[in-house]
């Protein structure tokens, strides 16, 4: 099995064994929903930039290639 | 029947005024330096692949040139030759002597001999030898300029499994009854009269599509004239380039639909290549070279590093900027028809100075005439895909945003571990052929074998310091308007635990989404 950086000429397994996790402080999921929370309008604000950016204009159809 | 004056071939040993007269007997005598872009890059490329013999493949018909010769060689008032030299390359060092044995052995002698020589001839005797040091072929075409016609040579090594060539494919050459194989990408350079850049980008692009779509694989010359039939304000022969509506109507001629994206300041450009070319599908890059205009060309690779190579690859916003494997990219390997096959582009990150200038641009052998290299900034991408291939890179960022949130938020409490997202298109069988040989728990590998899943997929794959946390698979046939999730494999089981909990909670709708959310506890 090759890791990620196993690649050769071909598409490739990018499968690696689990990670060994260090020990975790006490997982709080209220804690995790409240970060969450805090960081939603950004996540909100960057979906709305993608969607925009998915948007193809006049001027991208019109971009001459002609080297 | 008068025999020709020309032998059928010849065989040299490659050295610099060989492959010069090899290509054309104009270039005798006169040195590299005389040679054209391509033909010059593409001797330094053959350096690089230690080149040893040329067999040079007189007479040959090349379907793509004589289409182009159909087309409009045929009717100039200059008699422009139909015929080709194919010249053929190998790393093994052998005489005219041994390849002409090679030729007329039968295949069970060279198996009863262990492929064993004669004594005292070179090693490479035998067709299986020939195969083992085959680099490929360039077709030189007769014209007085524009002479590096289909060109199919090995990609270069994979260096320590930093160098990633998805895009390529098997092409078998026979050379007089030999059947040779090579896997590559085929490359060819413009002839400013059928095809420009955006035609032999098309057409290369078009060789790996027509295999992973069962599309077709036009000449240049029907690229340009289907790309030709909307837009009428200049002749379409000679051609002198496409717009990016051109392109994309070519790409509709042949069956596939044109994945359009503009490379402005929020697109994760190196991550949606990535996406892309780990189907082994190549994509068309539409850049701005400074100081000269718009080119385009043909991405088939990248380079990977096991580190973060450019800072970002997009302007993200605070708070939501989600870590992608396209900053571990640090060169992406083109066909330019201007410089040659598999030529590097370096990659560069920046601040974009507006909403529609990519935050990555790159640098390459576009030079200005102090020899420093000239800024190629990227304007769009164009991914060809089979028509049933409805679901875009972008329209998925917004899940991948919302699934990071949880990700980052749960697995914040141990800092240590490095995030990573891959977004790709995978088709559901080569998934299945990697999930067989996984290290996903027997249950989990038992249901995912045998579930029934859409042909083309998206799979998000979060990892942390290389180990895969969980895939989240988008059915790449659906839309982006109803949800189209599929499953999810969590490789970490705590991660897996945690986020049950985390879903569990009132008000996880109200931040994820609520079909996201829906989706999420289903499959958890």
């Amino acid at each position: 099995m090759k890791g990620i950086d196993d690649r050769t000429t071909t598409k490739t397994d990018v499968h690696t064994p689990p990670v060994t996790t260090p020990a975790r402080p006490r997982f709080d999921p209220d804690a995790v929903l409240a970060l969450m929370s805090a960081r939603v309008d950004a996540v909100k604000e960057a979906t709305a930039k993608y969607e925009a950016a998915s948007v193809v204009s006049q001027a991208v159809l019109d971009f001459e290639i002609r080297l | 029947m008068t025999a020709p004056s020309t032998p059928p071939y010849a065989v040299l040993p490659f050295d610099d005024a060989n492959y010069c007269v090899a290509l054309s007997d104009r270039f005798a005598g006169r040195g590299p330096e005389a040679l054209p872009q391509p033909a010059r890059y593409l001797l330094g490329y053959l350096r690089h692949l230690r080149a040893a013999t040329i067999v040079v493949e007189h007479d040959y018909t090349d379907g793509d040139f004589l289409d182009d010769v159909a087309t409009y060689y045929v009717r100039s008032f200059v008699d422009y030759p139909r015929r080709c030299r194919r010249l053929h390359f190998f790393t093994d060092a052998f005489t005219a002597d041994t390849f002409a044995a090679a030729l007329v052995r039968r295949p069970q002698e060279a198996s009863a001999s262990g492929g064993a020589s004669n004594a005292g001839a070179s090693p490479v005797q035998t067709p299986l030898d020939l195969q083992a040091s085959y680099l490929g072929f360039i077709v030189v075409r007769p014209l007085p300029n524009a002479i590096i016609g289909r060109t199919v040579l090995a990609t270069y090594d994979a260096d320590g499994g930093r160098r990633c060539y998805p895009a390529v494919k098997v092409y078998v050459a026979h050379l007089f009854g030999i059947e040779l194989r090579v896997q590559s990408l085929a490359y060819q350079e413009q002839d400013t009269v059928l095809a420009a850049c955006a035609t032999v980008a098309l057409w290369s692009a078009f060789q790996k599509s027509a295999e992973l779509f069962n599309t077709i694989s036009p000449t240049p010359a029907e690229i340009t004239r289907a790309a030709n039939q909307s837009v009428f304000d200049t002749r379409p022969l000679p051609s002198r380039g496409l717009r990016t509506e051109q392109m994309a109507r070519a790409i509709r001629e042949v069956g596939l639909e044109p994945d359009l994206i503009k490379c402005g300041a929020h697109v994760p450009l190196l991550s949606l290549l990535y996406g892309y070319l780990q189907l082994g599908l190549p994509v068309i890059m539409g850049i701005n070279i400074e100081g000269k205009g718009g080119h385009a060309v043909t991405v088939t690779g990248f380079s990977l590093r096991p580190t973060p190579q450019v800072s970002h690859e997009e302007e993200a916003v605070t708070g939501a900027a989600v870590p992608r494997i396209g900053l571990r990219i640090d060169e992406v390997y083109v066909h330019d028809d201007g410089v040659g096959p598999f030529a590097r582009m370096y990659v560069h990150s920046r601040t974009p100075k507006s909403e529609n200038e990519s935050a990555i641009y790159f640098t390459g052998q576009w030079t200005h005439d102090d020899g420093t290299p000239r800024r190629l900034d990227p304007r769009i991408i164009i991914a060809p895909v089979y028509h049933k291939i409805r679901l875009t890179s972008l329209d998925l960022q917004k899940w991948v945003l919302a699934l990071h949130l949880l990700a980052s938020a749960s697995l914040d409490a141990n800092p240590a571990r490095a995030l990573e997202w891959r977004v790709e298109l995978r088709q559901a069988n080569d998934l299945k052929a990697v999930w067989r040989d996984s290290v996903l728990p027997e249950t989990e590998r038992a249901r995912i074998l045998v579930a029934r899943l859409p042909r083309f997929l998206w799979c998000a794959t979060l990892t942390a310091e290389g180990a895969p946390i969980m895939e989240v698979l988008f059915d790449a046939t659906g839309m982006a308007r109803s949800f189209p999730g599929v499953d999810i494999l969590y490789h970490d089981k705590t991660f897996r635990d945690e986020t049950r909990l985390v879903l569990a909670l009132s008000g996880t709708e109200q931040v994820l989404g609520e079909e996201l959310t829906e989706f999420l506890r289903e499959k958890t």
